[in-house]
């Protein structure tokens, strides 16, 4: 994967409102529970054979 | 933010799109393939979580800091200060209250009253009641001695003793082993000693009052006030009070914080926010009135709120109400006189009674026989007293009620009397409302004085004692008057919906008043969550 994250730095998040942090903390979050189901397991097809 | 919230999205569609199967191959080489390329998904996952994850405490602190920022200070030290200054407004309209004698000026009669309530107090709140009452009487310039308390047998034992050990380290200990020994040859012995500080304020009644004067003088050097304006500083403290309180900021904030009430539904973009100010305003949309009308609004729900408050208050001390004009209406002026002449007479045997006792007891062979019969004698005049002297604080009242209460009398008049003195007040609290603690009853009577004095009051400083008065109708007329939507029923079987919808009309405009930005507390409440 070749996507570069934008860094957040102090100076990114003084020029957001208090709405626009609070909406970007909720997608963060939404992501990494995204990310947390995204897990593949491996054993279950090594048990199909 | 938007670079950031796009980079999401492609990493998403990246992941749903990484390539995990292939179609040529042998069995083992498809599967061999499949699981390299989940353990290779699951490696850029893992690495996504971590960074993500960091930036989602950072951005928490970030979130967290600026909350702290925007936290607002509390105005609590003025706040304070102000309720300092009611406190001692309060004694100064205590010792100008035109109705009450300087007992209860001075809170003699509230000190003494409870002192043999057993069920609510114990031996050594009896004991700290004597003290105080030694060191109210000194600040009077009358020092008390065990020869004062010389009103019973009983009461000049105990008195002794109290006086010889009040500097003993084991004070306690010695006070609960001579009212054992006292206990069982006088079981009324707190009552007794009751008895007698009663005695000792009639006999000192003039230090007292000129301790009384001196008092109401340093009080209105102290606050700054005179016979002219108490009442009104008194009134404005207590209005800059409400004021502060309610425009606090931080105070309006911790309640969205602590859950009183829910920020959401606060918000001008709230449902429940725009039915509560329809219910009130007559075919029109809240919105579509300009602001002077917006803020008239404001006011009335405010004066409707007040009358409110007041009506239920009034509701809440009608018994009260209704024993004055009770004895008003059985007139029993007279009684009070001859009370007072029947105690004195009664007073004088006792003292005889007790001389012709300590006659005999000094004698060296004293006939034990005839110091039972006076023994006997005196606890039975001890007694008829206990009873004359409760008596007489009735028929005091009565006689106060004739002397200030007649046919232009308002409800307002009525009440400041009967809360003028404690001992009525306090029977009145019993009878009428089944209350028995005294903290209950004091938590009462401290209701009843805050309500007479309510700045806010309009009704009962108006209304006549003896008309019957429909208040309820009175606030309908008064609203139909102000455009206001209210039905009767409102008043009478929803007036807890009632007062909470008006309550939350009045916080939102005391928000507005402060300053505080409802976006900026539901930042805070969303923040606190994190």
């Amino acid at each position: 994967m070749e996507i570069r994250k934008p860094k957040l730095s102090t100076e990114t998040l003084d020029n957001l409102s208090s709405n626009e942090l609070l909406e970007l903390y909720k997608e963060i979050n939404e992501f990494l529970l995204y990310l947390e189901n995204s897990i593949l397991s491996l054993d279950e097809d090594n048990n199909d054979e | 933010m938007n670079d950031y919230l796009e980079c999401i999205e492609q990493l998403k569609t990246q992941i749903e799109n990484y390539p995990l199967e292939i179609t040529s191959g042998t069995k083992k080489m498809i599967r061999d393939y499949n699981q390299k390329s989940k353990t290779k998904r699951n490696e850029i996952i893992n690495n996504l979580q971590t960074s993500f994850l960091s930036d989602k405490e950072f951005l928490g602190n970030y979130l967290k800091e600026r909350c702290n920022q925007m936290f607002p200070a509390s105005s609590s030290e003025n706040i304070k200060m102000n309720e300092n200054k009611l406190e001692l407004l309060k004694k100064v309209i205590q010792y100008n209250n035109p109705y009450n004698d300087i007992y209860d000026k001075n809170n003699y009669i509230k000190t003494t009253y409870n002192i043999d309530d057993i069920e609510n107090s114990d031996l050594k709140e009896a004991n700290n009641t004597l003290l105080y009452v030694i060191n109210k009487f000194s600040k009077a310039d009358v020092k008390l001695t065990k020869e004062d308390f010389n009103y019973t047998i009983y009461t000049y034992k105990y008195m002794s003793i109290l006086f010889d050990n009040i500097n003993n380290d084991n004070f306690d200990e010695i006070m609960a082993k001579i009212f054992d020994n006292l206990y069982w040859n006088c079981p009324k012995l707190l009552t007794q000693l009751k008895l007698a500080i009663t005695n000792l304020m009639f006999k000192y009644e003039r230090n007292i009052s000129n301790y009384c004067d001196n008092r109401k003088k340093n009080l209105f050097e102290q606050s700054n006030t005179n016979i002219d304006n108490y009442l009104s500083k008194y009134e404005e403290c207590r209005n800059e009070i409400d004021n502060l309180i309610n425009t606090d900021k931080y105070l309006i904030v911790t309640m969205f914080l602590n859950n009183k009430f829910n920020i959401n539904d606060y918000l001008i973009s709230s449902p429940l926010r725009d039915s509560k100010f329809s219910k009130f305003i007559k075919g029109m949309d809240f919105h579509s009135l300009s602001d002077f009308e917006k803020n008239k609004f404001y006011l009335n729900m405010i004066s409707l709120k007040n009358i409110i408050d007041e009506v239920e208050n009034y509701h809440l001390f009608e018994k009260v109400i209704k024993d004055i004009i009770n004895r008003y209406k059985n007139k029993s002026k007279s009684s009070f006189s001859i009370n007072q002449k029947n105690i004195k007479s009664e007073e004088k045997n006792k003292s005889k009674i007790l001389k012709k006792y300590l006659k005999i007891k000094n004698k060296k062979n004293y006939d034990k026989n005839k110091l039972n019969v006076i023994t006997n004698e005196l606890n039975s005049i001890i007694d008829k007293l206990e009873i004359m002297y409760r008596e007489l604080e009735d028929s005091r009242m009565d006689y106060k009620i004739s002397e200030y209460i007649n046919e232009g009398s308002t409800i307002y008049d009525a009440l400041l009397l009967a809360s003028s003195f404690y001992s009525y007040i306090k029977s009145v609290i019993i009878k009428e409302y089944s209350v028995t603690s005294t903290s209950q009853i004091d938590e009462m009577i401290k209701k009843l004085e805050e309500f007479i004095y309510n700045p806010k009051n309009i009704i009962i400083k108006k209304i006549s004692l003896f008309n019957e008065t429909d208040l309820e109708y009175m606030i309908i007329n008064k609203c139909q008057l102000l455009n206001i939507n209210l039905k009767k029923e409102d008043l009478t079987d929803n007036i807890d919906n009632l007062k909470k919808d008006i309550d939350m009309i009045v916080r939102i405009y005391n928000i507005e008043k402060s300053g505080m930005i409802l976006e900026d507390i539901k930042y805070i409440c969303e923040v606190n969550k994190l």
